[in-house]
């Protein structure tokens, strides 16, 4: 991928404004509650435009065109049924508690619903994830830019990771909102072009689905497998996903799905900053709209690279034998390896030889994760490369922007003013917050190289958050619907449920897989799932009823809060909020119903 | 600050460049090579110009709106405070 000066020159005015609005927000900040909660004050398209762009890191980006290729349209589903619904069901019915209860942190909702020891639970464990997810996130970014243009990974992550740092020390949370609804727009121009011309290029949806049927056949489903959402669910067996509908439905679409939307404080800070309580209901079914209509932009690319064949002669970074194979050349390897490229997705290659990677059937492994990138490559001329490509850089930076600010306020409040520092004077955690931001990003960093270095741990530690946070949407529920569920409760559930999912994780192997990071650590292999998703689709839901069980069982036998104390925190101890007086579109209900009738259409059409 | 602002502006600086671009490497083989022959680069930058338009009119209407509004308050805050609500 050869850059000209145009790219260049396009990167360096996105840089320099994303750069601007942090000098500009400065001096908005000047008590904490400005710095971490924009003061309450973004109105509610601008915070449910952040609350989706947080979201789309480039792992996003990147992750969801990759299983585009791999799973088709089916991918829809982390869309249709593993966010919308549970971001009516966040904006409708638990945003009352969390922005009424006047909470400053997911955390600190736990502190006020339940007691001391589930909020430090859940501040710690949530603060260590978002610094690794973050760190793990540059490092896959740092890698890509330094396979496709050979930049060098510790300049583009430190770059990248200083300007981040530049604008949320400035400006706060107000400073992040403000530059994702920025990188929401430039994601969509960057994608939009992309789409078109792939869309044109395949012969429409109608010629992609004649494509991508050869493509479903020659991997043994049926014609259809990777054009249609919900007729391959019958059996994991149809479809290249290897899930069946009911683990689907249960653990991406209620647990999983819950449990981030609903609880993550990544996302749910977006709407805490909300000017006021109808806006900050109204954030997450705004957000809603661009959420549904994103498998457009980043699912279907990776459907059409697989239906593209690449042309010969564009060159790419990265020399040697890995750019023979990659460029579709003729390769001299033994008969396994396949002599011409059918698809723009390039095979893995081996780091320290340089040669594709074979798996056990003697086929050559392909690097899905490669698909919206060899796109961008494909279509985009020099100039529009390098809006494609601040796409990308802007996908990265609103993830990790969103990571940081999460972080920093969690730490400020819920573990520093908590445990560390209580009663000092409000400047003195502005201050903090802002040397929170630099510590958090140098973590990350930090935490980017140990990821280069020793891939495993970061898998491992990857594992390890994954279990903390499947129970996680029980303990949610319980407190805000049930007003008798009490802090012992919630707090052995969270363990158990933790403990269940590693459990179960332990006992039990995808099709395939040797006993390790992937499952079976425990010594014995009582189930073997079809596919890893199905085994984590499965895991969460053993970790969610464990935790609801355990929540009530052990708040059965402990004592309850009195029910002043839980005004404002729990459904039947808390007036409704009333959105009278509100025209029909600022109303939560009726976008709610919007929102979910547009989902079923979208399901039924691509059924 | 309303974000819209920096947003169209951002949109307008890109689009330009992109378009004009565009029309000087109109002749070039590129487009043939990678985006069907295509313009890519002009289309793009016209649809960021025109995308830059219209959000910057809706600032533009939302400021005007804001300011009205504002000065409907100052000039219906006295009249509340003689009937005694301020």
């Amino acid at each position: 991928m050869h850059l000209t000066w145009i790219d260049y020159a396009i990167i360096g005015i996105y840089f320099a404004f994303v750069l601007g609005i942090g000098f500009v927000l400065k001096r908005g900040a000047r008590t904490s509650e400005d710095f971490f909660l924009s003061g309450r004050s973004i109105p509610a398209w601008v915070a449910g435009l952040a609350f989706i762009s947080a979201n789309l890191g480039a792992q996003e980006v990147i992750g969801m065109g990759a299983s585009g290729a791999k799973y088709g349209i089916a991918t829809s589903h982390f869309y249709w049924i593993g966010a919308i619904p549970a971001m009516v069901f966040v904006g409708l019915f638990m945003m009352p508690y969390y922005y009424g209860s006047r909470a400053r942190s997911v955390p600190e909702y736990l502190k006020l619903r339940f007691d001391e020891k589930t909020r430090g639970l859940n501040a710690i464990s949530f603060a260590a994830m978002t610094v690794f997810s973050s760190g793990v996130s540059m490092y896959a970014m740092g890698k890509l830019l330094q396979l496709l243009l050979g930049w060098d990974f510790t300049v583009s992550v430190l770059l990248s990771a200083g300007i981040v740092l530049v604008y949320t020390y400035l400006g706060g949370l107000t400073s992040a909102i403000y530059n994702e609804v920025l990188q929401f727009f430039l994601i969509v121009a960057g994608f939009v072009p992309l789409v078109i011309v792939g869309l044109i290029d395949v012969g429409g949806w109608d010629g992609l689905t004649a494509r991508l049927a050869t493509e479903a056949v020659s991997r043994g489903f049926e014609p259809g497998a990777m054009t249609t959402s919900w007729a391959p669910l019958a059996s994991p067996a149809n479809n290249p996903m290897g899930v069946e509908w009911f683990g689907l439905v249960m653990g991406l679409g209620f647990v999983l799905s819950f449990g981030y939307w609903c609880t993550d404080f990544l996302v749910v800070q977006r709407a805490m900053a909300a000017d006021s309580m109808n806006a900050a209901r109204r954030t997450p079914l705004i957000a809603a709209v661009p959420k549904m209509l994103f498998p457009a932009l980043v699912i279907l690319p990776g459907m059409i690279a697989v239906a593209v064949a690449p042309r010969v002669e564009i060159g790419f970074a990265g020399a040697g034998a890995a750019a023979q194979y990659r460029d579709g050349a003729v390769a001299q390897a033994g008969p396994a390896v396949p002599l011409v490229r059918t698809s723009l997705i390039p095979p893995k290659v081996d780091e320290t030889t340089g040669e594709p990677i074979v798996d056990a059937d003697g086929r050559v492994a392909l690097d899905y994760d490669l698909a919206i990138p060899m796109m961008l490559q494909h279509y985009f001329p020099t100039g529009l490369l390098g809006l494609g490509l601040c796409a990308l850089l802007a996908s990265f930076m609103s993830g990790m922007a969103g990571n940081t600010t999460a972080f920093n306020t969690v730490w400020t409040y819920d573990i520093y003013q908590s445990y560390i520092r209580p009663g000092a004077p409000d400047s003195h955690y502005l201050a903090m917050g802002r040397a929170a931001t630099v510590f958090g990003i140098g973590t990350s960093v930090a935490a980017a190289f140990v990821a280069r270095e020793f891939n495993n741990i970061m898998d491992l530690l990857q594992l390890v958050f994954a279990f903390v946070n499947a129970p996680l949407f029980a303990t949610f529920m319980l407190g805000m619907f049930w007003k008798r569920a009490t802090g012992h409760g919630a707090f052995t559930g969270l363990l158990a449920g933790t403990l269940a999912a590693a459990a179960h994780h332990g006992l039990t192997l995808p099709a395939g897989a040797v006993a390790g990071v992937k499952g079976g650590f425990l010594g014995q292999v009582l189930f073997t799932y079809p596919s890893e998703m199905a085994q984590n689709f499965w895991t969460a839901i053993v970790a969610w009823t464990t935790c609801f069980l355990v929540t009530v069982l052990v708040s059965v036998f402990t004592h309850p809060r009195r029910d002043e104390e839980l005004s404002g925190l729990v459904y039947s101890l808390t007036p409704k909020p009333s959105d009278r007086g509100q025209p029909w579109h600022r109303q939560p209900g009726p976008l709610a119903i919007g929102v979910l009738g547009l989902t079923l259409v979208l399901n039924v059409i691509f059924w | 600050m309303d974000i819209r602002v920096p947003v169209s502006l951002l949109f307008a600086v890109l689009g330009a460049l992109l378009a004009g671009f565009g029309l000087t490497t109109a002749s070039s083989p590129m487009y043939e090579r990678h985006s069907l022959g295509i313009n890519l680069n002009l289309w793009s930058g016209l649809g960021m110009l025109a995308f830059a338009g219209v959000l910057f009119w809706l600032a533009r209407r939302g400021a005007r709106v804001q300011a009205a509004g504002s000065d409907r308050e100052q000039t219906s805050r006295p009249s509340r405070r003689e009937a005694g609500v301020g």
